[in-house]
């Protein structure tokens, strides 16, 4: 059976409460998109991706997606039980969303409509707070965001939580694996770039591998209820058995998800919005094969074969294959180069095939 | 789309360092194996169930998409 399917990010809008610190939607790269991706635009997008597509995961994703009105996402998921009636499409729907915004609507809304929420929350309020205030008042956001996790929760939601590997998070692992432990929250690291100018917000490769470290073992040697799923790991370990596993920016390719822009505009990742060289087309204005034909698809899938030697001849390098392309662009200059995070893999992997050997030999 | 299914496909590839799957022994030791393990098993089921000529992706899991960081 022939089935083909899309994960579509969808941005429906640039605007945010938060100022993170280290955002990489500057205000000039906001500028260039439209704010919002209106529901108009959205639907026609989807009625001519379920033309083609058998099966898509659309990701609400922004800024701050829930700041726009709950009658926006109702009016998404009613058209897409159009939509299925229509062509048989099967749409399954995720919100990335800082948790700022509560309702009891919008927490029935998401319960009923199946959306499962991802949560942006750094750690501890100590970690959380260091580099994610409000944008207007400067506040710290993490006791209201720790409080709606809560509420999502009570109400039979099973959010996650999304961490960056901030130099205040990598301080300490012990913290961080204890806070999402007794918040029972599964939880993502996602590396940051390193081209920050602010030396107090990205951590050294050797800090994020002594992380990573102290992390795993936390994780690998805990026996007591609930085991909570932390990736990478769970796909670092995976990937001991099986090459079909692997985050976005563990893999060879950057072919796992398509971006949208609130123009049109299609991306394959939205770390590469910033440059125009790296847009595929416009679904609004071109169709999905010809979207899929444009030669920036070739020229990202050419890394794998280009990498720096020393990827090739690395132990790690289909574990790996040099980090994420757009980070290597932004930290290297270099689309085919490895990223500053090289070393700090290469610890985490290292590490995990000692644990697995002595787990393996039957030893703790 | 033809080149970019071949270049998914050949991913793959042998890995060099490979273990047995561990035992219901091991993984009691170290119960986030059996995350491991279901993600593997959950990865290759939809590896196969989506592998049609125009597959951009096979799975989407919770975060899989970077937060702007």
């Amino acid at each position: 059976m022939t089935m083909n399917s899309i994960i579509l990010i969808a941005k429906v809008t640039h605007s945010c409460n938060l100022r993170c610190r280290y955002c990489f939607y500057t205000k000039s790269l906001n500028d260039h998109f439209p704010t919002t991706l209106s529901k108009e635009d959205l639907r026609t997008i989807l009625r001519k991706t379920s033309e083609y597509w058998d099966k898509v995961s659309l990701v609400f994703h922004g800024g701050e997606p829930l700041l726009l009105p709950l009658e926006y996402f109702q009016a998404i998921i009613d058209f897409q039980r159009q939509l299925y009636e229509e062509h048989g499409t099967e749409f399954r729907n995720s919100i990335q969303t800082n948790g700022t915004v509560y309702t009891n609507e919008l927490c029935t809304f998401l319960k009923n409509a199946d959306i499962h929420i991802g949560i942006s929350l750094d750690g501890t309020r100590e970690t959380h707070d260091k580099n994610r205030p409000f944008k207007d008042s400067d506040k710290h956001s993490f006791d209201l965001i720790i409080e709606n996790t809560y509420k999502f929760k009570q109400s039979g939601l099973n959010p996650s939580a999304l961490v960056v590997a901030t130099k205040q998070v990598v301080k300490d692992a012990r913290s961080i694996y204890d806070f999402y432990k007794t918040h029972k929250l599964d939880f993502k690291i996602n590396e940051l770039f390193s081209d920050r100018t602010e030396p107090d917000i990205i951590p050294t490769p050797t800090e994020l591998a002594s992380f990573y470290e102290k992390l795993f073992d936390l994780w690998f040697y805990d026996t007591t209820e609930p085991i909570l799923r932390i990736r990478p790991f769970t796909s670092m370990l995976a990937s001991f058995w099986s090459t079909k596993v692997g985050d976005c920016t563990y893999r060879s390719n950057c072919s796992k998800f398509m971006v949208l822009e609130t123009d049109g505009s299609i991306f394959s990742c939205a770390r590469f919005s910033y440059n125009t060289e790296f847009r595929l087309g416009n679904i609004l204005y071109e169709s999905w094969p010809k979207i899929l034909s444009s030669p920036v698809i070739d020229r990202l899938e050419r890394r794998r074969d280009n990498l720096p030697v020393s990827c090739r001849k690395c132990e790690w390098l289909e574990q790996c294959w040099g980090g994420c392309a757009a980070c290597a662009l932004k930290d290297k200059g270099n689309l085919f180069d490895k990223t500053h995070w090289c070393a700090s893999r290469k610890h985490i992997f290292d590490h995990i095939k000692n644990r697995l050997i002595y787990a393996m030999k039957g030893a703790v | 789309m033809s080149q970019l299914k071949n270049n998914l496909n050949s991913n793959e590839t042998t890995l060099e360092f490979k273990f047995d799957i561990p035992n219901q022994e091991v993984i009691k030791k170290h119960p986030a194996l059996k995350l491991a393990l279901d993600e593997k098993e959950e990865a290759e089921k939809r590896a196969n169930d989506f592998s049609g000529e125009r597959d951009v992706c096979s799975d989407l899991e919770w975060g899989d998409y970077s937060a702007k960081s």
